[in-house]
């Protein structure tokens, strides 16, 4: 029991810091404009996003046990499929949201954009879950330790336009330049720490 | 250029697989821009059902070019990764159309070949300078030298380099603004 929950605890810690591409994907992904945002906004976007992220997890890992268990393809073909499976899941959630009166004030505080949902980090995590040789628990672990890197790449990001407002920074390097250069240092602190380079 | 990082900062490490992956958004990008706009200009399909179609679309096409591109080079195809499956991702599709209104299907392309077009040029610059430093080749090629910088594969190189290349499109784009704004205040002022 220990051991297992060890595993899944490693397995969420990899998916939170994975070569710092949560990093990278959560700049552009996220309905919350990085420039702009408060703290508070940040965790429930990240809540969403931990949501949405073990749905995809959950689509890629469904995905993949259809394909091994009743039609076999080639590796390249695979992700239309997780991506169909993860549609139905969003499709299905969607026409609850917005047809059942009694989810009407989750739709209100958690607005499913199609364009977050469809967004890097879930897409990313669908491909390695489909890709990999994960478990089911493994593969909702997976999609929380996505959530939660995720969360604290926005509240790092948060930090960074702190640090920044009070800093006389170039004109030049004002705005998307030195979020970039800040999320490189991060990167390479993590980089430092790891002591190697996880597969992308 | 916010959804170019992941791909610019990680997978751009070298000019063979940028060509790659500008090649790869292109197949991608010219037809699913112009669904996109069929889908929701047009045939106004809600944004929920739209969304995933195009999503869908894309990945197929991303299957695609990986066929084509594993006829090249397989190398190419393995060390892209899951990054060509990536630019699937709708952030990706829904870029090349933000800036502007687009009211036909010749906009909608015109719009996508103008995102490419900078993908490809922010692209082809950082590949050249990674793989010049991390290789000390271009192309494939040995330059010559044993000076290298291994750090230059890394993401954190590639997300700083990216800053500093912005900042000096940004600051090239200001002294260009001041100068038209001198000629432009010269012409002005009229002989007493």
């Amino acid at each position: 029991m220990l051991s297992t929950l060890l595993r899944l605890c490693g397995v969420a810690m990899t998916a939170a810091v994975l070569e710092n591409a949560v990093f990278t994907r959560a700049l552009g992904d996220g309905a919350l404009p990085y420039n702009r945002f408060r703290p508070r906004q940040a965790v429930a976007q990240g809540l969403l996003m931990t949501a949405v992220s073990v749905a995809a997890a959950l689509a890629g890992w469904l995905g993949e046990e259809l394909i091994s268990n009743y039609y076999a393809m080639p590796g390249h073909l695979r992700p239309p499929v997780y991506l169909m499976v993860f549609s139905v899941f969003y499709a299905v959630l969607y026409l609850l949201m917005t047809k059942v009166p009694a989810l009407a004030p989750l739709r209100q505080r958690a607005e499913l954009h199609p364009a977050v949902v469809f967004g890097y980090i879930p897409v990313a995590t669908m491909l390695f879950i489909g890709y990999g040789t994960y478990t089911l628990g493994e593969a909702l672990a997976y999609g929380f330790g996505v959530g939660a890197g995720y969360l604290a790449a926005m509240l790092l990001t948060y930090l960074l336009r702190e640090r920044t407002w009070f800093s006389r920074v170039p004109r030049a390097f004002r705005g998307l330049p030195v979020a970039l250069m800040y999320t490189g240092l991060v990167s390479l602190a993590l980089f430092g720490l790891l002591g190697h380079q996880p597969p992308i | 250029m916010v959804f170019a990082i992941p791909f610019l900062s990680v997978a751009a490490i070298n000019l063979r697989n940028t060509v790659a992956l500008c090649a790869a958004l292109f197949i991608i990008l010219m037809p699913v821009s112009v669904l996109r706009h069929l889908l929701r200009e047009q045939l106004s399909v809600p944004r929920w059902l739209s969304v995933p179609l195009c999503s869908m679309v894309a990945l197929m096409l991303a299957s695609l070019s990986y066929y084509l591109i594993r006829f090249v080079s397989v190398e190419i195809t393995d060390a892209l990764g899951t990054y060509l499956y990536l630019l699937a991702a709708y952030p990706v599709l829904a870029a090349a159309s933000s800036e502007q209104d687009i009211d036909s299907v010749p906009s909608a392309l015109r719009c996508a070949l103008r995102y490419f077009f900078r993908f490809t040029c922010l692209g082809l610059v950082m590949a050249l300078i990674r793989e010049v430093l991390a290789y000390g080749q271009i192309w494939g090629i040995p330059l010559g030298y044993n000076f290298r910088v291994d750090g230059a594969k890394m993401t954190f190189f590639g997300l700083m380099l990216m800053g500093v290349l912005l900042a000096g499109v940004n600051q090239i784009r200001a002294w260009a603004a001041m100068a038209k704004w001198r000629r432009r205040d010269a012409a002005s002022i009229k002989p007493l």
